[in-house]
């Protein structure tokens, strides 16, 4: 008997070590630490400024939406669906509503796929009242309007623009090669995606709506693009090539104005891929993903969420040598840790109590 | 990883060596004669295997769905394949590839050069259909300029694929890009 309880001890302390290890790998914290005083400045500073929202996945392994302070505090799950996934938040321009795609608990969210996956779901901002909109595969790569009364989408054959009251299209689009991740601007004059029409694949690029004409803001190697609040720039994720001591590269987030003239690094970590950027609604800060593992922020667990200063432009977080060595004159302003997440969205409003 | 390969390789150089020398130092053995015999039937089956993939039958790449899939039937020569075939599983994308159209099946043809779309080319078309791309696939093992394919085709391909295109022609032709619906390999 002692010697079988010496081997259970043995593979019990085998096991911590392990998924400590694992949870480590998964998720460990970017270089910036809570208990810097300009971080819990830049906390202190957010902590009112409305809510954040984004897919998380809860306890019981399934995806759910939740609602945060930016400063990554009252945390609520506003869907509470262990039967569903659900993610792709959006708040609607008078952040009354959110937009949103929900799929069966079996089924996984695909990095490049998840805007063409399931169902179409509106509901309150807080989580009540949701409703699906159209069938599953419908309603794909969906964008508020500028005055939240309709949608762009995107399918094969082309953008196309919907009525959420009636549900008739009321206008089409060529695509011109956009195929993910297609995002309505504030003003309503522009959509910004991914397309693969300007010579390379994962081009982010614009499209004029009164004319159709498209432009490339960034070619090779970019995704997660979304807009500043002027409807003039964009932020996206962006790999570069030829990165030292790194043959696939890690992915930074960068801004350009909108019609691809100049760009620039607004954040970078070497050891991490940035994505998912979101620019506040007044413009003045970011927030974004950093995930060790490349691709993996839908098909894992997401990844730590970081929120900072627009004025601390560019940042490097970490050691980073290899890209210090490219960007000489860096602010390295704080960086505030939030929770793991994925495509976080943010609005100043107040949102209703929760269900 | 790279530490643990060393003493591995090292150990095979030695091992190697140490069989020279044995050879240098005695005289034949049995043991030695008859890894020669096993190599000459080796050498021999290598030699039938040879002849017997060198005498093998035309195949024109018909079947029944490269006939009848897609709204262009060619056979066409693969001129060149431009850019490295990329193999990424965490990314699905279509390689843009220059043909020259040897025959028209079926439909028309943009002229004697057509660039065609492939989606993800680093895997056998038996294999490649997935939940983006489902009705697409064929015989073809793998892309190499030169060989011949009898490709059921769409045009053009943004009405039939939405992702990402490596295309390297982009600056050198304006004309459509095909979508290979199924894709046969041909042998003379």
């Amino acid at each position: 008997m002692k010697i079988h309880f010496g081997i259970l001890i043995y593979i019990v302390i085998i096991c911590i070590v392990l998924f400590s290890g694992r949870a480590q790998a998964d998720s460990s914290q970017p270089v910036t630490r809570k208990d810097d005083h300009r971080v819990a400045r830049l906390a202190e500073e957010v902590c009112k400024k409305g809510w954040i929202i984004y897919a998380a996945r809860t306890l019981k392994g399934d995806w759910d939406l939740f609602i945060m302070r930016p400063d990554g505090s009252d945390i609520h799950n506003i869907t509470n669906t262990p039967t569903l996934n659900e993610g792709l938040p959006r708040f609607s321009p008078d952040s009354r509503k959110i937009l949103y795609r929900r799929i069966s608990v079996s089924e996984n969210f695909d990095n490049n796929l998840h805007g063409m996956q399931g169902e179409l779901v509106f509901a309150d901002s807080n989580g009540n009242n949701a409703e699906v909109f159209g069938r599953q595969g419908e309603y794909t790569w969906a964008s508020w309007g500028p005055e939240g009364k309709r949608i762009a989408c995107m399918s094969t054959k082309g953008i196309y623009f919907v009525d959420l009251e009636t549900k008739e299209i009321i206008g089409y689009l060529n695509r011109k090669g956009f195929f993910q991740q297609l995002t309505w601007s504030p003003d309503g004059k522009w959509l910004c995606g991914v397309a693969n029409s300007f010579g390379t694949a994962w081009t982010v690029a614009r499209i004029e709506i009164a004319t159709g004409a498209a432009n490339a803001v960034s070619s090779m190697n970019n995704c997660t693009p979304d807009w500043f609040p002027d409807s003039q720039h964009l932020i996206f994720s962006y790999r570069p090539a030829k990165q030292e001591n790194n043959e696939y590269g890690w992915t930074q987030l960068w801004m350009a104005d909108a019609e691809g003239k100049k760009k620039s690094l607004v954040y970078g970590e070497d050891g991490r891929h940035i994505y998912g950027g979101d620019i506040s609604p007044d413009g003045r800060y970011v927030h974004f993903t950093g995930n060790m593992r490349e691709d993996s922020d839908a098909s894992g667990s997401g990844a730590p969420m970081g929120l900072m200063r627009l004025n601390d432009t560019p940042t490097i977080g970490g050691e980073s040598k290899a890209l210090r060595k490219l960007h000489g004159a860096t602010k390295d302003g704080p960086v505030l840790l939030l929770p793991d997440g994925w495509e976080p969205h943010w609005t100043y409003h107040e949102l209703g109590a929760a269900k | 990883m790279t530490l643990s390969r060393i003493p591995i390789e090292r150990g095979r150089i030695d091992t190697r060596c140490q069989m020279l020398d044995n050879r240098q130092e005695s005289a034949p053995s049995k043991v030695v004669i008859r890894k020669s015999r096993i190599l000459d039937v080796f050498s021999l089956l290598c030699a039938l295997g040879l002849c017997v993939s060198c005498s093998k039958k035309p195949d024109t790449g018909i079947d029944d769905t490269v006939t009848t899939l897609g709204s262009v039937e060619v056979t066409a020569q693969l001129l060149e394949i431009k850019g490295k075939i990329i193999d990424d599983p965490l990314y699905d994308y279509a390689h843009v590839m220059k043909y020259k159209v040897l025959h028209v099946h079926r439909g028309k043809a943009n002229g004697d050069i057509i660039y065609v779309g492939h989606y993800n080319p680093a895997e056998p078309r038996s294999s490649v259909a997935d939940a983006r791309v489902t009705q697409i696939g064929g015989n073809l093992r793998k892309f190499r300029a030169m060989d011949v394919h009898r490709m059921a085709l769409e045009v053009p391909i943004d009405d039939y694929y939405m992702g990402g295109i490596i295309n390297n022609y982009f600056s050198q032709s304006n004309d459509p890009i095909y979508w290979a619906v199924w894709t046969n390999f041909v042998t003379k």
